[in-house]
């Protein structure tokens, strides 16, 4: 296997409640405890519905968020240490799921991409090479670089953001949702492109979606995140043939079909609502919706155990369930 | 053949700046039918669904065609028997749910108000609209009916809109994106349930979407939008198994289906051409890999290639350069 | 560029713009040239002509001093401008750097910045001023500063709303991602961002800040005597309204006129910049 390159360790964050005078009377668990390692030169998928925690992670992998407990280290290095966050800032690229919010509408591609450079003490004919460069790595006509964001396809938008985020040759680039607001054709190009600078600089990702068919096409691991909770690690083929989290399976047979041949598979549909993450929670997370819970699911908390080869899965009842595999 | 309860006839709407969104487009409901129209954004699939029911804002203008329901041309009428048609016979759900419910009144008294405008009496309506929850599948209906809009998730909120449409029992239901904006274990159920009431009352839905996945789940029959054209019109077995437009077919391959180990997907160069300056000649033929003159010079026509099968392409039997 | 141009036509459509980008344009132009268009000094009396009608003389009357109406009201033009103007910019500069830092900081900064904003918000805004004006001693400079400390909550509060939706978006993230400080963030990203929003605020506020002006001159504590401030030769005709209308309807005139004129100006300019900013 190969080097560790981010490590994760019990990572909690807890969000205050407001609630009236009483001061810090509840918290929202949108983190809790997460313990997870990304290898060098790898895609880690990281998937998850609205609720799973999987942006406040990214959000504190990137440095936006002090987490409340546990630490996130980069080679060795405490992503939160303050102290080094000009040096962090080389290490993490980041590219958001919006393309028009990305980039600043009052300055020239040119500019958002020449700041991060101006900023780390690059001259200017240097940041010139540099831009053309890493411009041209993506794909990004030259001619558009004088252009504002309004004037471009959310496509090029999109690649403008990549190629800023890799300017500084990061070691891990965080991808929330890059092609969810993008269309199918635009969608198949990026992902390719990514697909590309991963193999040609050796570019670690960490890949965030809610789309279960791209972060299988991207993805060497996925991790399954719900209720603030990983649920679910493996190798990406290991986890769509031989998930063993019932809220896997739920989540992989709610994807919808292919073909309209597959039109009366079963569905495992969830009944009900996320579970509240604030106050004291007791059992899997999981439980409330899941088709097989047993007494014991609701009041003891499943370990995050090892089924071998790295598939990690937070069930009590892994071996024991039945699913129908794909 | 079955009856046809929407005929929509060479239907084109234009914007500010001359700005044709959908040019000439024609397709039919049957009874009970769900036809899912799909394309990428921009192509004119919203605005199609929207000038059916008239609600093309200003600047935006139908600009030619007919929209027939049930043998009535929807565009000649008043904008009072239009304001009768929407609702009670056809009804529309949006991607964004939270918009289209008024927040400072409960669920209940929104659903049973369209009721009570048709002279139901109101405890009539509220057990009406009760059942109709039940049938939506919301946990604990009777309590729910006295919640707010924002009490309630965004799931939630769509099956509350979909029984609100369906308690009138309007012939034709039109659902803009309405799962777009959820969860995919969400969407899973939405559909499902949308595909049971379709059969229960025996409505017809129109389906607009950027997603195939969500056509393989629940259309009988697809028409797929390219650019503000129709380019092509069939049985949803016969565009899954045998696309015949390119525009399909490498649309199709570009649905992110494989691993990465697998392969590579497949792209389309090139961009959507301007809508706002006349387009000559077939509108993909600057994507197209086979395009040759006779696309470039001549708009092909949405033909017959086989029976049920329609496609507008120079290349395919029967499309001849008819425009 | 491209779209300007459109909206540029799209505003030329409205004729209450022009009418009152004419409006102002009148009454800057008064303000400019006022000593070549002024028939007489603005403090020179005629003593046997008091409260004269309008003649060849006094186009507009005189007042009881024998001073020349018009001249006045031109003059005082000037003073209207100078006060308002003032008043805008301190009020600009406060309410914007405060919402800033409310909007942006949040938290601890943002409960104390909206508290004291809320606390100045609930005072009627012209007992505010007077009492602010009467423990500085009644002029022209102690009125602008006046009504600067009481308007600024509306900046504050619409700047804060503002900087919280730019906040969240991602080219802030980004920025922070690959190393920007706070200030660098605000200065380069956000405050860039706010600019039309400051135009426009700034342009709707103009017209209030003079009526404000006009106000307090009226109560005798702005510009004092023999100044030519509009409220107060307003004030000072009321006693005669009967024999010398003419002493209070011109003034009051310039007065609606020029507000007027500034507001619809500033409604076009909120239409060309962002139409649909709720202010």
């Amino acid at each position: 296997m190969s080097e560790t390159l981010l490590c994760i360790e019990h990572l909690k964050k807890y969000f205050p409640l407001k609630s009236g005078l009483k001061k810090n009377a509840a918290f929202v668990r949108a983190v809790d405890d997460v313990t997870l390692d990304i290898h060098a030169g790898e895609t880690l998928g990281l998937v998850g519905e609205s609720g799973s925690g999987k942006t406040t992670l990214a959000k504190m992998i990137l440095g936006l968020m002090e987490p409340t407990e546990g630490t996130i280290t980069l080679d060795g290095m405490d992503i939160h240490d303050r102290g080094r966050r000009k040096e962090l800032s080389h290490c993490v690229g980041a590219v958001f799921q919006d393309p028009a919010s990305s980039l600043n509408p009052r300055a020239t591609v040119y500019r958002s991409l020449e700041r991060p450079l101006e900023l780390n003490g690059c001259s200017k004919g240097d940041a010139r090479d540099l831009i053309y460069e890493t411009a041209e790595k993506v794909n990004l006509g030259r001619e558009l670089l004088e252009r504002f964001p309004y004037e471009l396809s959310g496509g090029q938008q999109q690649r403008v953001s990549i190629a800023r985020a890799i300017l500084l040759k990061p070691k891990l680039l965080v991808l929330d949702e890059p092609t969810s607001a993008l269309d199918v054709s635009v969608q198949a190009q990026t992902l390719n492109e990514l697909l590309d600078l991963q193999q040609k600089f050796g570019l670690t990702y960490l890949f965030i979606t809610h789309n279960l068919s791209v972060v299988r096409y991207m993805s060497d691991r996925i991790c399954v995140m719900y209720g603030g909770k990983v649920m679910e690690l493996g190798e990406a083929e290991e986890i769509y043939g031989h998930y063993r989290h019932p809220y896997t399976l739920s989540l992989l047979s709610s994807v919808p079909p292919l073909h309209p041949s597959q039109r009366e598979r079963k569905k495992v549909l969830l009944t009900g609502d996320m579970p509240s993450l604030i106050g004291e929670l007791t059992g899997c997370r999981f439980a409330s919706r899941c088709p097989f819970a047993q007494e014991s699911c609701r009041t003891e908390e499943p370990p995050f155990r090892d089924l071998g080869e790295g598939h990690r899965v937070a069930c009590s009842l892994a071996e024991t369930l039945d699913f129908p595999n794909r | 053949m079955e009856e046809k309860i929407l005929e929509v006839n060479d239907l084109s709407v234009s914007f500010s700046g001359g700005v044709q969104a959908v040019s000439d487009v024609s397709f039919d409901l049957r009874r009970g039918e769900a036809f899912a129209l799909v394309g990428e954004s921009g192509c004119g699939k919203s605005t199609t669904a929207r000038a059916i029911l008239r609600l093309i804002r200003s600047p935006g203008r139908i600009t030619g065609g007919q929209v027939r329901f049930e043998g009535r041309d929807l565009l000649e009428l008043s904008s009072k028997e239009m304001s009768q048609v929407r609702g009670r016979e056809i009804g529309m759900i949006f991607q964004n749910p939270l918009d289209s419910l008024n927040p400072v009144y409960t669920i209940g008294g929104q659903v049973t108000e369209g009721l009570v405008v048709d002279r139901m009496e109101k405890r009539e309506a509220w057990r009406l609209a009760a059942d109709m929850f039940r049938d939506v599948k919301i946990p604990d209906a009777e309590k729910r009916m006295k919640s707010y809009p924002h009490e309630i998730s965004g799931g939630m909120r769509q099956r509350v809109m979909i029984g609100m449409m369906l308690c009138r029992h309007p012939k034709l239901l039109i659902a803009d994106e309405p799962t777009t904006a959820l969860d995919v274990t969400i969407q899973a159920g939405i559909i499902e349930l949308m595909n049971d009431l379709r059969r229960k009352y025996d409505t017809a839905v129109l389906m607009i979407t950027h997603d195939f996945g969500i056509v393989a789940d629940m259309a009988d029959r697809v028409g797929v939008m390219y650019a503000g054209k129709l380019v092509e019109l069939g049985d949803v077995y016969t565009i899954f198994d045998r696309p015949l437009h390119p525009y399909t077919r490498m649309l199709m391959k570009a649905l992110p289906v494989i691993t990465k180990k697998e392969g590579r997907l497949a792209t389309i160069p090139g961009t959507v051409p301007d809508l706002s300056k006349p387009v000559k000649g077939c509108r993909f033929a600057d994507r197209c890999p086979d395009a040759c003159g006779i696309c470039r010079g001549a708009a092909p026509a949405l033909t017959e290639c086989q029976p049920g099968h329609l496609c507008a392409c120079h290349k395919e039997k029967g499309g001849g350069a008819h425009v | 560029m491209k779209w300007k141009k459109s909206k540029l036509r799209q505003v030329v459509k409205k004729p209450l713009f022009f009418i009152g980008f004419f409006m102002m344009l009148v009454v800057v132009l008064a303000a400019v040239f006022a000593p070549q268009l002024a028939p007489h000094g603005f403090a020179d009396q005629a003593l046997n002509m008091k409260l004269a009608p309008p003649c060849a003389q006094f186009p507009l009357g005189t007042d009881r001093y024998g001073r020349c109406i018009l001249s006045r009201i031109l003059f005082g033009s000037r003073i209207a401008l100078k006060v308002g103007l003032v008043a805008v910019v301190i009020e600009t500069v406060i309410g914007v750097t405060l919402g800033i830092l409310a909007g942006y900081y949040g938290k601890k900064t943002d409960r104390v910045i909206m508290f004291v904003t809320d606390m100045i918000w609930s005072i009627p805004p012209i007992i505010l001023a007077m009492a602010i004006v009467l423990l500085l001693g009644p002029s022209a400079e102690n009125v602008a500063i006046s009504v600067a400390l009481v308007t600024w909550a509306q900046f504050t509060k619409i700047v804060r709303a503002k900087v919280q939706s730019i906040k969240s978006l991602s080219y802030i993230e980004a920025a922070k991602v690959y190393g920007e400080s706070d200030l660098q963030i605000i200065l380069r990203y956000i405050l860039p961002n706010l600019t039309s929003t400051i135009v426009i605020l700034a342009s709707l506020a103009l017209p209030s800040a003079i009526l404000s002006t006009t106000s307090m001159g009226f109560l005798g504590l702005g510009a004092q005597e023999p100044l030519p401030d509009w409220g107060m030769i307003l004030s000072n005709g009321i006693q005669f309204i009967k024999k010398a209308p003419w002493v209070t309807f011109w003034p009051g005139l310039a007065i609606v006129w020029t507000v007027l004129g500034f507001n619809l100006a500033a409604e076009g300019l909120k239409e060309l910049l962002d139409p649909r900013m709720k202010v």
